[in-house]
């Protein structure tokens, strides 16, 4: 077997770090937030609603403080939902993918393009009137292959998803 | 099934439409009517209405129930030979098969991960194979074909072989070598089958089965074994009240060897069982494995498919100076269950010594001797972070046995002997990491008292990963997860720039090669 041990130029090594990178659509965010508020606001109605006129006659007077208690986990969880989706932004280079979220716990993957099995894109009904999209690519592996970035404009992805096929076209024929 | 498999068949459909189908054996209705059990003994609890009748009403209905249901397996198993067909074109194996519903499976020889040959029990006296077709697309696509003479299936695997080396157009050197398969690496003998039973925990390959049983039995078998085992205790605490602190503890040791040397039993058993006269052979461009008691097993594996090579070592096995050598192929997303001993995505090579080990692994390329390598170990904050997790289990503890009423002297004693049995393994545990990137391979140690070493070739990783939580951003560190096929390495606060450069070196590699990880 040949072997070759070129030195490497570490000054000329691409870096991952100085590449920059995007947000994804502050809809994405706010979608998120909306629908666990309007869940929060449902639980808060629901327990108003039981308080007043139902089961006072038992002596289950907590079950109003459950629904509140959760209606009020329901209001942080968009909180940190709107937060975290805030977070995430992505990076296209000739070569890979960059993902990069979280707020607290932070975290970079990078999934180079020569790996991506196949490349699939996602669209809910409420995304489908927010003209979002998130674009999954698939990798060889264990559950956690999958790599996906949320929240893109339609568009975008498929112009993304277009980039990563004509990227993987040549090597799989 | 898949897009690629569907095109080919209409490309090659005129010269495959003339082939005729072939049916198996009628020999194979003993491998559906075993396939059959097997797959209800490990449903079990479609049996547990049979034997909570049985109990409630007597041996004889039992019998009956037992009777019908074999009688029904027998019947179903000889129309699943009937209904199965299968041929081989120039390029694929398709089957036709099913009862109730038909399926059927065209595997492109590309697509072939493995071709084992198994040689169950049954088949002993008639001299017959079982051959087993793996593919490296989704689970549920694999072909088995029963009931095949010896040289018919050594016919069937070198056409597969052929029609995979066909494919891969300058991979490697193409010597076509047929059925050979290559010259004998290793055996390993009785003595090494012992002590890599007793390194190795295989007790759950004889254990397994009765275990799962004995889980899921009703409650009325559960019953009668707790009010046995409490009468036998208030008899035991009974008896040891009158003895001394003593005789106390030397029960207690005692008892405890007692299970320790009944598992080891077992564990030998479970590892003569599947490692039998085992035999490693190795080709230009494959490996092949031989072993089993009962069941015969032959898995051949490609090189090329190998995506880490895993040295394995427990603590006891270094007390033996022993390892366990572990190819690594791509294991399927989800697989039909890591019990059901159809795992053929790894090859172990059990209990061997570190020579042994270097020159094995080298079948695969020139890997580096990983015992001897320097590694980058990770920051001390891991460890600290461990003993973090011990005071918080601790503390746990000593609330729990003060709610109980426990009293302070025991607190202190309990929690002196936790610290001083688990903070010393932290400390190993946090020693252990470490991580080596050579110009060809990524090395990634850890363990606590043993050492195991996981080696990648840098061209097979599919994906890097670096997190970090606002505590180690602080320090600049990062957990780093390297992604290959058959498993996800996560080393834990690596210095950042160290992981950084790691892993965009690693990148640079992967993407300016372009080499196929397959």
């Amino acid at each position: 077997m040949e072997f070759l041990n070129d030195p490497i130029e570490l000054d000329n090594l691409p870096r991952a770090r100085s590449l920059p990178t995007q947000p994804i659509e502050a809809a994405h965010a706010w979608l998120g937030l909306g629908i666990r508020w309007l869940l929060a606001a449902a639980m808060l109605t629901a327990a108003f609603v039981v308080s007043k006129i139902g089961l006072r006659a038992d002596s289950d007077v907590s079950l109003p403080w459950i629904m509140v208690a959760v209606a009020a986990g329901l209001f942080l969880l968009g909180v940190t939902t709107w937060l975290h989706r805030r977070s995430i932004r992505y990076g296209l280079r000739a070569h890979d993918f960059l993902l990069a979220k979280g707020v607290l716990w932070r975290s970079e993957t990078v999934q180079p393009l020569c790996r991506v099995q196949h490349v699939q894109i996602e669209q809910g009904p409420i995304e489908k009137r927010l003209d979002l999209a998130s674009l999954a690519l698939y990798s060889a592996g264990t559950g956690a292959a999958s790599f996906q970035v949320p929240g893109l404009r339609k568009a975008d992805a498929e112009q993304m998803r277009s980039v990563v096929l004509a990227y993987t076209e040549p090597d799989s024929a | 099934m898949s897009e690629a498999s569907a095109t080919s068949t209409q490309a090659d459909g005129a010269e495959a439409a003339s082939l005729p189908w072939l049916q198996l054996s009628a020999w194979s209705v003993l491998y559906f009517i075993a396939r059959n059990i097997a797959a209800l003994v490990g449903n079990f609890w479609t049996l547990v209405p049979v034997v909570y009748v049985g109990v409630q009403s007597g041996a004889a209905i039992v019998v009956g129930i037992v009777s019908v249901l074999l009688a029904g397996i027998v019947a179903f198993a000889f129309l699943q030979y009937r209904f199965f067909r299968y041929r081989l074109t120039g390029k694929q194996v398709e089957v036709r098969q099913g009862v109730l519903s038909r399926r059927a499976t065209s595997l492109e020889f590309g697509r072939v991960q493995n071709v084992n040959i198994e040689l169950p029990f049954y088949y002993r006296p008639l001299r017959l194979v079982t051959l087993k077709i793996d593919s490296a697309g989704s689970s549920g696509d694999e072909v088995d074909l029963s009931a095949l003479t010896g040289a018919a299936a050594a016919s069937i695997r070198a056409q597969i072989v052929a029609g995979r080396q066909s494919d891969v157009v300058g991979d490697g050197d193409t010597t076509n070598e047929g059925d050979g398969t290559g010259d004998l690496l290793i055996t390993r003998s009785n003595v090494d089958l012992i002590i890599h039973g007793l390194t190795n925990n295989r007790a759950w390959i004889v254990a397994g089965g009765a275990l799962a049983l004995l889980g899921q039995a009703g409650d009325r078998l559960d019953n009668l074994i707790a009010n046995q085992v409490a009468a036998l205790g208030d008899q035991a605490t009974a008896a040891l009240a009158e003895q001394s602190l003593v005789i106390v503890a030397l029960v207690v040791v005692g008892l405890v060897l007692l299970v320790v040397a009944f598992m080891s039993l077992l564990s030998v058993l479970g590892s003569i069982l599947s490692y039998y006269d085992f035999r490693l052979y190795g080709s230009s461009d494959r490996l092949t494995v031989q072993r089993g008691l009962l069941v015969r097993r032959e898995t051949n594996l490609r090189k090329s498919r190998v995506q880490v090579v895993v040295s394995d070592e427990s603590w006891l096995d270094r007390a033996f100076a022993r390892r366990n050598l572990v190819y690594e192929q791509l294991r399927q997303a989800s697989g039909d269950g890591a019990g059901s001993g159809r795992d053929e995505s790894r090859a172990v090579v059990p209990s061997v010594n570190a020579s042994q080990l270097l020159s094995l692994s080298r079948e695969i390329g020139p890997l580096p001797n990983t015992e001897a390598l320097t590694y980058q170990g990770v920051n001390v904050r891991q460890f600290l972070k461990s003993l973090l997790k011990l005071a918080a289990l601790n503390a746990a503890i000593v609330l729990l046995a003060l709610a109980l009423g426990a009293a302070a002297g025991w607190l202190v004693a309990g929690s002196v002997l936790l610290w001083l049995l688990v903070a010393p393994l932290c400390w190993l545990a946090w020693k252990r990491w470490g991580l080596a990137l050579t110009s060809d391979y990524l090395v990634v140690r850890r363990g606590i008292i043993g050492v195991s070493y996981y080696t990648v070739p840098v061209h097979k990783l599919q994906k890097v990963r670096l997190s970090r939580s606002w505590l180690m951003g602080r320090n600049d560190l990062l957990h780093v997860t390297f992604t290959v096929a058959s498993r996800a390495l996560t080393v834990p606060m690596f210095a950042g720039e160290s992981a950084r450069l790691c892993a965009d070196l690693m990148l640079a590699r992967v993407e300016s090669e372009r080499r196929s990880w397959m």
